[in-house]
């Protein structure tokens, strides 16, 4: 870049002095290009320096609700030994009892099981200190995950509860949430839990598990909408394998 | 690469996802224009609550109604916008106390004023959407220079980088969002 092109930024910004100015604007009756690029900057200036700060640190907007007729359609039978594909609906569990309350309940309330509780599995995230035979699983970002993102699972020995600690995804704020599954192959998955990320992007909850993991393929953590529908939003953020 | 090809590529994807009703392509509306349609409903209702139910109307019209969006008549920005203002001048509309005088309930929202002052907020919210979609080193600069007050000097010993490259991304962002201007209006 030229020293004058270099300056038109200077310039419209009005941080040349008198001296500076008065050479640029010499330059501007004879250089035609340089005087069209000036003059299609100068009113986009003026245009942002009118912009009211409330434009610039604008709010992010409420989560969008999807519209009813915005289902995803059923997935294709994956093969064998393949990840089943994120986006699919809940199969229905007529023995979670839990399913008519609104997200948010359920979300508070297994969160509440969480610290009523205690910390079964030991708390401080290591592995100091955790139960005998308790199995630590890796839960890798997928899809929608945040670059970043990851997380583990600590199932107990008896395989009824696990601890869930994930960091790097982001804050679920009000109208989400964040929901662990257990995923198979065949389509079958259960939900086990809701839970919140805050504005550090960690969590860290315990939750029942009342099937045996190990029937099932695959952890999968998913971003949900508090819109009443107990279905997986497709949104899958964390996975990882039940086995270690 | 021109400053405005990049988006309308981006652009036809999405409108092509949208005709398509694939979801993925209404979260990716909703990414690109939902700040900018709530700060704008925010403004203008002056009310979190009917804000966000509007701005729920808003991407339900655009969900419903993408198949009648013509690119040959205008962009995708312009046309979400334009939801935006006639959905929030209905919200206003319907939400004038009963007893009040008809003519002063036309002048909040009738060309004369209200519609011009709509029409105003509309295009500072235009702009958002168009910073929105700069390069985040650029969009950054131009925050600190026109909302911050920063000059170039002060930004260069702010961000730890040299002045010559503060004004080589100055010019760089002002001719892009220039660019995505120009592309919003040679329709």
């Amino acid at each position: 870049m030229s020293e004058a092109r270099e300056q038109i930024s200077s310039y419209l910004l009005g941080e040349l002095d008198a001296t500076e100015a008065g050479a640029f604007e010499r330059r501007l009756e004879t250089d035609l290009e340089l005087r069209q690029e000036v003059e299609r900057l100068r009113p986009l200036v003026a245009r942002l320096e009118g912009l009211p700060g409330e434009v610039w640190e604008a709010a992010p907007p409420p989560p969008l609700v999807m519209p009813e007729d915005a289902a995803e359609p059923p997935p294709a039978r994956p093969e064998p030994g393949e990840a089943p594909p994120t986006r699919r609906r809940r199969l229905r569990f007529p023995t979670l009892t839990l399913r008519p309350l609104p997200a948010a309940g359920l979300a508070a309330l297994l969160l509440a099981v969480g610290v009523g509780g205690g910390l079964l599995l030991g708390g401080g995230g290591g592995s100091q200190g955790r139960e005998v035979g308790a199995t630590d699983l890796v839960l890798k970002r997928i899809d929608d995950g945040p670059a970043g993102a990851h997380g583990d699972i600590l199932v107990a020995g008896d395989q009824r509860r696990a601890r869930v600690d994930v960091s790097g995804l982001g804050p679920s704020g009000s109208g989400r949430f964040y929901e662990l599954w257990l995923l198979d192959e065949d389509g079958r998955m259960i939900a086990l839990g809701a839970f919140q990320v805050g504005a550090d992007g960690r969590a860290e909850v315990e939750l029942p598990i009342p099937v045996t993991p190990s029937r099932y393929r695959y952890f999968d953590v998913s971003l949900q909408e508090d819109n009443g529908d107990p279905a997986h939003s497709g949104i899958s953020v964390l996975r990882g394998s039940t086995s270690s | 690469m021109t400053a405005d090809a990049t988006p309308n590529l981006e652009e036809s994807r999405l409108i092509e996802g949208l005709r398509e009703r694939e979801p993925a392509a209404l979260r990716e509306a909703y990414d690109r224009f939902g700040r900018a349609t709530f700060g704008f409903l925010l403004k203008t209702l002056g009310d979190r609550g009917a804000a966000e139910d509007v701005q729920q109307q808003v991407f339900l019209e655009i969900w419903r109604r993408a198949d009648r969006f013509d690119p040959e008549r205008g962009r995708l920005l312009t046309w979400v916008m334009t939801i935006a203002r006639s959905r929030a001048i209905d919200h206003l509309r319907r939400r004038v106390p009963e007893p009040i005088d008809p003519e002063v309930a036309a002048r909040r929202v009738e060309p004369s004023s209200g519609a011009g002052e709509i029409d105003a907020l509309v295009e500072q919210w235009r702009m958002r959407a168009l910073l929105d979609r700069l390069p985040e080193a650029e969009a950054e600069l131009l925050g600190l220079r026109f909302y911050g007050g920063l000059s170039q000097s002060e930004i260069a010993e702010r961000e730890g980088i040299p002045l010559g490259t503060v004004k080589t991304r100055m010019v760089s962002g002002l001719r892009r969002l220039r660019g995505m201007i120009e592309g919003e209006s040679e329709r």
